[in-house]
């Protein structure tokens, strides 16, 4: 026993060594990835800059899925049974307002909302490391523009977004931020002090300051502060744009503008409450090319958009044309007289158009004002908002301004007034989110 | 007579010669006349007598009397000289051979044990001087079954202080050894281990023959664990055993995957596209164990760790285009792979490590032999065919016109119930059943008897002290993809070119070129030392198999075809439905080389103690080229190229020391040890388009993109074990481990991983014994043990991404969170419980169970974060694992020369979520929820209700169609149900062997690709047919998932050998001067039928293996046939 007693304890002796030489050599155990990008590396004008760019290609993004999703759920784009998916997919399910099935089949993710909430948290990185590195005068600059973005998004959201949704955001040390719901209100006054920020720092630069200027009057005319809002873009010239475009094929894909392949065509009264976008003829602002016969009815014919051509082709974020068709509004709301009307003419006047009468009821020229808008700002994401403005500052039932009746793929249409977002996806990630859209 | 000293006439007459020894002999034990029928027997056959007997301290004369009367034999000795031997016997024997028996008793004393003529014994005293070293002994060991010798026996020679192994012809040799009685042992990884006494006589060699058996005593069979080789009635936990080199000769096996399948329970071989050359698998063990990490159990080759995936444990995915890698486990040559043994359960991680929390597969590769040398060649001719019925369905063509316009051509398009009846657009003349056009041979996408070669030559000898084994093999496979005669000919034609590459022609092949070698040493009795290297050469055509195969299965030709190239109609359709020149005239080439080196010492200083120390490098490069050459298609054709190489470096060090020591009837064993693995991937992967014209060269390509790729990650670790024995029936042990990974960076402070086991053989125990009847080996055993699972660097710091964008014109770079951090992420912690029992019932059957629960803690789950947030990882699941498995052999008969047996495996798992952290109160299309499996389908089924036009019409109309809410749980991807059935069947004293393996999995959901493409390409005549039911009606029409799953139970006749060794006397071929020691021919079948009720392709290939419940478009798994030929001149 005596031998088997001194192996025994040699032999745990052994093992305690081992343990302890391990235990306390960790510099064994250092390995490295020179691959790996980290936030001490990109700390630098250059990193801020790359930062920056990256809010930018969310901006893109972002606007893309935009155009189509609010082209989708309002009268923008029509239907047909040709389309690839005609049921359980996703768009078909916003042209039908069917939100609790675009909600369902979205059950991983929240295309609408998520693309949006990127531009908020990227920008949230990009301005803490502009700040930090990026020296003046770019500094004002690109906080302006990043300001200017993030107000634009928060924006959106409150027009597209049915109240109760989040925005999240990030950290200066990545740490995800969870947001409390928001309504439409209180995401637009949000959006608004973003943009006064994007106008203190942009003084400089015209471009960021026009485009701050006008995405605040839309803001403020969503929120009912006319005043405010004809303020905002009063120094706008009309002949501004604010242009962006991405990289052909980059991020348009298959449901891109060139929406050929999605199998919805333009729309055309779509819903008994839809506008007559091809009915009308004009051509100008609301060009078309011919698809063919509907597949169902081989006496119709479809039409395809042709605004975008190819993906390069930019979408416009604002312009003085949106800024005196704010004023014009503005102008209406106040009873101005005719100065609605010649706002509205003036522009038309500039691209040929006939000049447009008075139609006589305080009804009538808001339908005929934002008929103007839709022809002015029509596939651009500015619909959506402007039906809702419809029933939120003019008292219009939603039954006479979306899409309504039976939907011709089957079943009734929906009765959904905003985009929702996923409950699913924000509940499970998301603490304070509790419920899903409330009413709009 | 077996125990070595024969004694001749001439002796016998010189024994009974010793005054006073036979004329005053008695005939000691009583014995029944009845008995004594043994005289006319050999003593041969006498001292195999089996006898049961137990002594506890009785004198040595007693002894004797107990051994005869339990034996009924009758042995002679001098009483006055035995009774006053001083030696009392302790003697514990189980049908013990007589001889052995015998043996045992007179160990240490001065006496022998001899045979006499007329069937009677003695005992007379030794006269040999023992100090002479000049005997030896020599000797054969065979199979107990095949009687066919078996090569690397390791014998040992009195506890271990002298070793050696068998030869290729189960021959071993000691010499040198000292007159007197010697115990050999021999040990042999999955067979009994044998305890057999000889005695040596001076000058002379003691010849002995012994017998291991592979079944039978299982609990003695030896094992090969993280600490040395143990007998399984020590084990805790279950070892399945796969004798390769058997195995490889008689079945349909071409690479290690198979080798594996359906030999183990609980470990499933998930099979990729079936047909696909180099094809890659996915291995789990116990299921899938984890919900973000790799499941893919570790393979320890030789005491080293060996890369078995083509990915990184725990990265996600592989960026290499070209379609998948084959699996670099099946870079080692089957054929020269000795043992597998594979260790599930708690005891996995915490001898082998953390990332062996997924189970091991310890390989042991065959090693050099003393004596003379031995060659071995093999050859086997694989023909294999994707079977065509489960690739191409059924189709229909409906025939219509249009009713508003009579001049139109018949519509064989859209035709369904909604164009007839809703819009009146169509009218519907006939259906008629079309074939697919990929049926037709001149264009067939799937080559029919596709052919693998494989070559192999070993040798190997030596000395005892020097032995070396060293092996090639050359194989070739040619997959089941190809692009027809005709479609070459109409691609040379259309793009004006006079030929076209074998990598065009038959874009799936894979060349493998190997060698192995061993060099192994034992420079004294106490040290052995071995050098092993590997080294593999691959060529390998990969292809991305879903470029070829979708809903062109479904389409057939147009009206009016001929199904020729000479017919417009027909060439107009191939362009449309099958690949285009793009998808075929792409091309990936990938090599890889790898080398693997191991150097291994044991020693053995003492009789109690015994190290061993293992170092071994495993290096590989990858180098894959994917072109689709630039002006192909035309001058303005941009052409496109990827090229990706890797530089993969694996090292491991393992050193452990175990002290063995006897007291009275407790053992003690203590284990110590430490393991040293790094593992790194450096890569880079260039893409490029924009090709000079006719090039394929990145190096012409005007735009470039890059990425790196870099994966490296150190593990330390050290355990102690510690293992009582008592009077070799119960065991316990208990095994703690640390370790440190660089996973985990410097915050992470190590956490004492505890392992506990005990194993009872509670039939060995006296009060039991006889008090069982029909039982005997029961063992009872339970184990537990803790893991961890560490997650990479990548999840715990997160990333940030670069990329390029592109803003009105002007290119940007960009750099952006993908990944957010998380300082405090910590390791998947599991936690296991095995439970099981051996037993050998009514001396034939033996059995082995094993219940397993298991719950993981921690898991690492993402959070996706969708809207806005960048993912993050977190610490948020738990999951409960439980499962069983089950193995039983049963010896069906064996008489005059048939024999015949079969194996049943069974196993079942299941798992269950526990929680998700803050999940959502909700089901929706998440797959991942508290309280169901982790790999759940969640869907919903469609309904209708007939009711447009005022009432039930029979048709189903979209505005009809609904569905099931919400969301509700529908089943599992994976097979929790799964057994095997391996019947053999022997003649002529296992001449001739046939064997064959059925498996059958059920209790799994599997998509029915077939119908949804039908439901697409409307070929199926229930798509426009109005008297198809109603709910059929609407799954047609209704475009939804989840109404196509179904069952994807199935039986697959898996594998066929019929072997045939031929007889000696055929071997020597004397007028043709050709000699051979050994040979045998094997005729195998693979995958030869399957039985099921799904309709789809193959519920058993899946796209992508990584990802179970993938079956998109899955090739079947081929028939296979083989001739394997076996030649050892």
């Amino acid at each position: 026993m005596h031998t088997v007693a001194v192996a025994h304890r040699v032999s745990i002796i052994c093992g305690c060594v081992v343990v302890s030489f391990l235990v306390a050599c960790h510099g064994l155990l250092d390995a490295s990835d020179p691959t790996l990008v980290r936030d001490p590396d990109i700390a630098t004008a250059a990193g801020a800059d790359a930062r920056r760019q990256a809010t930018v290609a969310a901006m893109i993004g972002a606007t893309q899925s935009t155009v189509i999703d609010v082209s989708m759920i309002s009268d923008e784009r029509g239907w047909d049974q040709s389309a690839q998916f005609p049921l359980g997919f996703d768009l078909a399910f916003l042209d039908r307002r069917d939100g609790a099935s675009y909600e369902r089949v979205h059950g991983s993710d929240d295309p609408h909302l998520g693309a949006l909430d990127w531009i908020v948290s990227k920008s949230s990185i990009a301005i803490t490391n502009v700040r930090a590195y990026t020296p003046e005068p770019s500094r004002r600059e690109y906080l302006g523009q990043l300001y200017a973005y993030r107000g634009w998004a928060i924006s959106q959201m409150a027009e597209d977004i049915c109240p109760g949704f989040p925005i999240n955001d990030v950290s200066p040390d990545a740490r995800p931020i969870y947001s409390t719901p928001y309504t439409t209100d209180s995401a637009a006054t949000y959006a608004v002090r973003m943009l006064d920020t994007a106008l203190a720092y942009a003084h400089d630069s015209t471009g960021i300051l026009h485009y701050a200027s006008v995405v605040k009057g839309r803001t403020l005319l969503n929120l009912g502060r006319y005043a405010e809002a004809a303020a905002a873009v009063a120094t706008v010239p009309t002949s501004f744009q604010y242009l962006l475009a991405g990289e052909a094929g980059n991020m348009f894909g298959q449901y891109g503008p060139d929406w050929t392949y999605s199998g919805f065509p333009l729309g055309d009264r779509e819903g008994h409450n839809g506008l007559p976008y091809l009915s009308v003829g004009d051509t100008i602002r609301v060009p078309r090319v011919l698809r063919g016969h509907r597949v169902s009815d081989t006496t119709a014919l479809e039409y395809d958009q042709a605004k975008y051509p190819d993906y390069t082709i930019p979408i416009v974020l604002a312009s003085g044309i949106e800024a005196r068709l704010i004023e014009a509004e503005v102008s209406l709301h106040d009873n101005g007289g005719t100065d609605w009307l010649d706002r509205l003419n003036a522009l038309r006047t500039v691209i040929g158009l006939d000049t447009l009468s008075d139609p006589g009821t305080p009804a009538t020229r808001v339908d005929l004002l934002f008929q103007e808008r839709a022809f002015w700002l029509w596939l651009t994401g500015r619909r959506l908002g402007d039906m809702r403005r419809l029933i939120r500052n003019y008292g219009r039932d939603p039954e006479t301004v979306f899409p309504t009746g039976q939907y011709p793929l089957g079943g009734q249409y929906g009765n959904a007034t905003a985009i929702p977002f996923v409950f699913a996806v924000e509940h499970e990630f998301n603490p304070n989110i509790t419920t899903g859209c409330t009413t709009p | 007579m077996t125990l070595g000293s024969r004694i001749g006439w001439r002796e016998i007459v010189a024994i009974l010669a010793i005054a006073g020894w036979v004329g005053r002999g008695e005939a000691q034990g009583t014995v029944a006349t009845s008995e004594l029928s043994h005289l006319t027997d050999t003593a041969d056959a006498l001292l195999r007598r089996p006898v049961t007997l137990s002594l506890d301290q009785v004198p040595l004369g007693t002894a004797i009397r107990a051994v005869a009367r339990r034996a009924g034999v009758i042995i002679l000795y001098r009483h006055e000289v035995i009774d006053t031997s001083s030696r009392l016997v302790t003697l514990d024997a189980m049908k013990t051979s007589l001889g052995d028996v015998m043996n045992r008793v007179l160990s240490s004393t001065r006496f022998q044990f001899v045979s006499l003529p007329g069937g009677q014994f003695s005992v007379v005293p030794g006269d040999i001087d023992r100090t002479q070293a000049n005997g030896g002994i020599e000797g054969t060991i065979v199979d107990g079954k095949t009687q066919q010798p078996l090569r690397g026996v390791t014998v040992t020679l009195d506890d271990s202080l002298k070793r050696t192994r068998t030869d290729t012809r189960g021959k071993f040799q000691f010499t040198g050894v000292t007159a007197g009685p010697h115990r050999l042992t021999a040990r042999y990884v999955g067979y009994t281990r044998l305890i057999q006494d000889v005695t040596v006589r001076d000058d002379v060699t003691a010849t002995v023959t012994l017998v291991l058996h592979a079944t039978g005593h299982v609990l003695d069979q030896v094992v090969v664990t993280a600490t040395g080789e143990q007998r399984i009635r020590e084990l805790p936990h279950i070892v399945s055993v796969i004798h390769a080199d058997s195995v490889v000769r008689s079945a349909p096996i071409t690479d290690v995957a198979e080798l594996l399948q359906s030999r183990v329970p609980g470990l499933q071989v998930v099979n990729s596209n079936g047909g696909v050359a180099g094809a890659p698998i996915a291995l789990r063990l116990r299921g899938q164990t984890s919900l973000s990490l790799n499941s893919e159990p570790i393979v320890i080759v030789d005491g080293v760790r060996y890369r078995s995936t083509a990915l990184d444990q725990n990265q996600a995915q592989d960026v290499r285009g070209g379609g998948p890698a084959s699996s670099p486990l099946n870079d080692l040559n089957v054929n020269d792979i000795e043992t597998v043994e594979v260790v599930k359960g708690p005891s996995a991680s915490t001898l082998y490590g953390p990332e062996a929390s997924n189970g091991v597969i310890v390989i042991t590769t065959k090693r050099g032999k003393a004596g003379p040398t031995q060659w071995h060649w093999h050859a086997r001719p694989v023909s294999s065919t994707v079977p065509q019925d489960r690739v191409y369905p059924k189709t229909y063509a409906v025939w219509s016109h249009d009713p508003n316009d009579p001049t139109r051509v018949p519509l064989s398009w859209q035709c369904d119930l909604v164009s007839q009846y809703k819009y009146h657009a169509c009218v519907v003349d006939s259906v008629t059943p079309a074939t697919s056009v990929s049926t037709n041979p001149q264009f067939a996408l799937l080559g029919k008897n596709r052919p693998t070669w494989q070559y192999g030559l070993d040798v190997g000898g030596g000395s005892p002290t020097l032995r070396y084994f060293l092996s090639g093999n050359y194989d070739r496979q040619v997959g089941a993809i190809q692009v027809a005669p005709a479609l070459i000919s109409m691609y040379k034609r259309d793009l004006g070119l006079s030929t076209v590459s074998e990598a065009v022609r038959n874009p799936n092949t894979l060349q493998n070129i190997g060698t192995h070698g061993t060099v192994a040493a034992d420079p004294s009795p106490k040290l052995s030392l071995s050098a092993t290297t590997d080294y593999s050469q691959h060529t390998h055509h990969r292809l991305l198999t879903n470029r070829y195969f979708g809903a062109a299965r479904q389409n057939f030709l147009p009206p009016g075809a001929t199904g020729s190239l000479s017919d417009s109609a027909t060439v107009r359709y191939l362009r449309g439905v099958y690949f285009t020149p793009f998808s075929a005239f792409q091309t990936t080439e990938a090599h890889t080389s790898r080398f693997t080196g191991i150097v291994s010492m044991s020693a053995t200083p003492s009789e109690w103690l015994s190290a061993r120390g293992d170092a071994g490098i495993d290096v590989g490069n990858d180098a894959s080229h994917t072109a689709l050459p630039g002006g192909l298609l035309g001058s303005s054709d941009p052409g496109a190229v990827e090229d990706d190489r890797r530089a993969n470096t694996g090292r491991t060090m393992n050193a452990g020391v175990t002290a063995r020591l006897r007291s009275g009837s407790v053992s003690f064993s203590t284990a110590v040890g430490v393991q040293y693995i790094y593992s790194n991937t450096d890569g880079i992967n260039t893409s490029g388009t924009n090709l000079a014209p006719g090039s394929s060269s990145i190096g012409t390509a005007r735009t470039i993109y890059t990425s790196p790729v870099w994966v490296e990650a150190i593990t330390l670790g050290s355990y102690v074990q510690e293992q009582l024995g008592f009077n070799d029936r119960l065991f316990l042990d208990g095994a703690l481990r640390v370790d440190g990974s660089s996973r985990f960076g410097d915050k992470y402070h190590p956490t004492p991983l505890p392992k506990l086991g005990a194993s009872w053989i509670l039939s060995d125990e006296p009060w039991l014994r006889g008090r069982l009847p029909g039982v005997r080996d029961l063992k009872l055993r339970a184990a537990y043990g803790a893991a961890t699972r560490y997650p990479t660097s990548f999840m715990k710091l997160g990333s940030i991404g670069s990329s390029i964008v592109t803003v009105n014109g002007q290119t940007y770079s960009t750099f952006d969170r993908t990944v957010l951090t998380n300082p405090d992420l910590r390791p998947e912690r599991s936690r296991e419980i095995e439970y099981g029992a051996d037993a050998v019932l009514f001396s034939r059957v033996n059995t082995s169970i094993a219940w397993y629960n298991r719950r993981t803690l921690d898991e690492l789950k993402q959070w996706d974060n969708p809207t806005g947030i960048a993912a993050i990882w977190r610490n948020s699941a738990s999951v409960a694992q439980h499962g069983f498995e089950a193995t039983v052999d049963i010896p069906l008969f064996d008489t005059r020369g048939i024999h015949s047996d079969v194996r049943y495996m069974f196993s079942y798992n299941r798992n269950k979520i526990l929680s998700l952290g803050d999940e959502p109160s909700t089901i929706g299309y998440v797959s991942r929820l508290r309280g169901y499996p982790t790999d759940a389908i969640f869907g919903v089924r469609t309904t209708v209700v007939d009711t447009v036009g005022g009432g039930p019409d029979g048709i189903v109309f979209p505005e009809e169609l609904g569905h099931t809410s919400p969301y509700t749980f529908m089943g599992v991807y994976n097979p929790p149900y799964v057994s095997t059935v391996t019947p053999s069947l022997s003649f002529w004293h296992d001449q001739i062997r046939v064997t064959t393996v059925f498996d059958h999995e059920t209790g799994f959901l599997i998509h029915d690709d077939f119908s949804a493409f039908c439901m697409q390409a409307q070929t199926c005549p229930q798509a426009f047919n109005s008297s198809t039911p109603i709910l059929l009606q609407a799954k047609y029409q209704a475009n939804n998932f989840y109404d196509w799953l179904e069952p994807g139970d199935f039986t697959r006749w898996r594998e066929i050998g019929i072997t045939m060794t031929i007889p000696q006397r055929f071997l020597q071929l004397k007028p043709l001067h050709v000699g051979f020691s050994h040979a045998s021919f094997s005729l195998q079948g693979r995958n030869l039928a399957i039985w099921t009720k799904y309709k789809g392709p193959d519920p058993e290939a899946h796209v992508d293996p990584w990802i179970i419940g993938s079956n998109a478009s899955g090739i079947p798994l081929p028939h296979a046939w083989s001739f394997r030929f076996d030649i050892t001149p």
